[in-house]
């Protein structure tokens, strides 16, 4: 005998109405989230100060900080986190695969290659940028072109192509490391493991993540279909090889933005979405607005943790996305644990 | 109107001819049994006519038209496919699953709307699984999985069901219930049924036509006084076959 479950309210939560106090909530969070990093700092500003500034009453030194070094890098922080979270819910949708990241196909290796290899030759700034642009654009056309080969591409084979071209990477990387300057060390290993200090404008990244957010909430619908398979949504009336295309493009092309933003953060693009499905969401249409926000959230308070926890010195951001992702995600597994 | 129609079809899985110029009309409020051995070709005869799988020659036709010049959506309102096996990587209630039956019916904007919820609703309770709505899809087993993939493909309406094997992983008794219930709905809303089905007898009993696909590219298509002959079936399985005579008819059981 199975025990007798909850009576039928028609599975009413669905509906974008039931959702939106939790979809509220986070954006809450991320507007606090924006706020700790304005408030925090070497240099210390009062939240009286702060407000004066934001009202645009206050001049000089405090007003610099806020909006020439903290604002954007909490921008850049937010679109980052935003972007993998956002890439990361579409990727495990392409490969059908609970496990899956942002860069799972082989991205994050191609951006790293290109990125350490403008610092092997001594390049900074915007060539780093641009060679782990190129790198990441590089393994998405060699991982799409490999896996296509002849006839279709299912989600196996997309993996495994993504898998195996991303060791490549892997090896190609440590390589650079090896035959890399000792001085040019410890560089690489922060943009290894995700740093923002180096970011760039935060702009074009929250253009992306705005435009793709909007555009993969228009596909929604047909992503909850296909999560169920090829086949059966093919026979639902979903266009599978177009969507499979446009997915695999949209997620690349964020993760590409991403890496070449802040490094390859690791974490938030494989665990976000899932602490969102814990939290209920999981129509797709919902899922992926919550998860750019709790995306971006989680990167914002990690990167201003990083930059003030051991002040003067900075950690890299990779650092405490883990550190702050790990608990909270075992915490919502728990708890879903309890519930059922 | 003929729901489904196909015209010198010839379907092929490399070396296996699965069958050779049929003609085939589906009416509406019929039920159609596709009988034949392990491997001889019954999934892809179904994908086929799906339109799922391009056909080696002939047409399918969906009503008047042939099934590639429809829309997907449109084409998805006309055939429905229950497939042999499910796969639910991400965690969803029955009541969700359900819902995305509603899919080809809502436009690209559209949310779905208290119709939805109440034909999904209704499919739930037609299965036996309305009290299962909010459960979470994994926590079923595999017989309650089963009929939630038929109340997603009732949830969807369509004018034909293409059914692989609905039966499997059932009891014997909702097995049965499961039938009545298929072949019941098919007859009073004028759709029609299209099913994969291992047990003779319970083919027998339910439907009204039958196709036997031989394996070879052979294949016979009539109501039971045309094909179910010992001669036929026993060539269909290869085993030897008795017929018992029941309530229900003749009964086959294997020898």
């Amino acid at each position: 005998m199975r025990p007798a479950s909850a009576p039928v309210t028609a599975g009413a939560r669905r509906l974008p109405g039931r959702a939106a106090p939790l979809l509220l909530a986070l954006a809450v969070l991320a507007a606090g989230s924006f706020a700790f990093a304005l408030y925090a700092g070497t240099v210390p500003i009062a939240w009286r100060e702060l407000l004066a500034v934001l009202a645009g009453h206050q001049q000089g030194l405090a007003r610099e900080v806020v909006f020439k070094l903290r604002l954007p890098r909490a921008a850049a922080g937010f679109a980052t986190g935003g972007l993998l979270a956002l890439a990361g819910a579409l990727m495990q949708v392409l490969v059908r695969n609970p496990l899956a990241d942002p860069y799972v196909l082989g991205v994050s290796g191609g951006a790293a290659s290109g990125a350490l290899g403008a610092m092997v030759l001594g390049l900074a700034g915007a060539w780093v940028a641009g060679g782990a642009f190129a790198g990441a654009l590089a393994s998405t056309f060699l991982v799409f072109g490999l896996a296509h080969g002849r006839g279709s591409w299912s989600p196996t084979r997309l993996l495994l192509t993504g898998v195996v071209v991303a060791a490549g990477w892997g090896a190609l990387v440590s390589f650079l490391l090896a035959v890399g300057p000792q001085s040019g060390l410890r560089g690489m290993l922060f943009w290894l493991m995700g740093d923002l200090s180096g970011a760039g404008s935060p702009l074009p990244g929250l253009i992306l993540l705005g435009a793709g957010l909007v555009l993969a909430v228009m596909l929604g619908r047909q992503l909850n279909v296909l999560a169920h398979g090829d086949m059966p949504a093919a026979a639902l009336g979903v266009p599978v090889s177009g969507l499979r295309t446009a997915i695999y493009l949209l997620a690349s092309l964020l993760t590409s933005v991403a890496v070449t933003l802040a490094g390859s953060v690791g974490f938030v693009g494989l665990v976000v979405p899932h602490m969102v499905r814990l939290l209920g969401l999981r129509d797709h249409r919902l899922l992926l607005p919550a998860s750019v926000l709790l995306g971006g959230t989680l990167l914002v308070v990690a990167d201003t943790l990083a930059r003030t926890a051991f002040a003067p010195r900075q950690l890299p951001v990779g650092v405490l996305t883990a550190a702050i992702g790990v608990p909270m995600f075992l915490y919502l597994l728990a708890r879903e644990r309890a519930a059922t | 109107m003929t729901l489904l129609q196909t015209q010198g079809l010839t379907v092929r899985i490399a070396d296996l001819a699965v069958c050779r110029d049929l003609d085939l009309q589906v009416e509406p409020a019929q039920c159609w049994a596709v009988l034949g051995r392990n491997g001889s070709g019954k999934t892809t005869l179904l994908h086929t006519l799906a339109g799922l799988r391009a056909p080696e020659a002939g047409t399918v036709r969906a009503g008047e038209a042939p099934i590639d010049a429809l829309s997907r959506p449109r084409l998805a309102r006309h055939i429905g496919v229950l497939f042999q096996e499910h796969s639910d990587p991400f965690p969803a209630t029955a009541m969700e699953t359900a819902l995305i039956g509603r899919h080809p019916h809502l436009g690209p904007w559209q949310w779905e709307g208290p119709r939805d919820f109440e034909l999904a609703r209704q499919a739930l309770l037609d299965v036996g699984l309305e009290a299962f709505a909010e459960r979470e899809v994994h926590t079923l087993s595999g017989g309650e999985r089963r009929r939630l993939g038929v109340a997603t493909v009732l949830a969807q309406a369509p004018g034909v069901l293409l059914l692989d094997e609905p039966t499997n992983h059932l009891d014997l008794h909702q097995q049965v219930r499961l039938l009545e219930l298929l072949t019941a709905r098919a007859r009073r809303e004028g759709r029609a049924l299209v099913m994969v089905l291992h047990d003779i007898n319970l083919a027998a009993r339910f439907c009204d036509r039958f196709l036997l696909l031989f394996g070879d590219g052979r294949c016979r298509h009539g109501d039971a006084d045309a094909v179910l002959h010992r001669d036929l079936l026993e060539q269909l399985y290869g085993h030897t076959l008795e017929s018992v005579a029941t309530a229900h008819g003749p009964a086959w059981l294997p020898a």
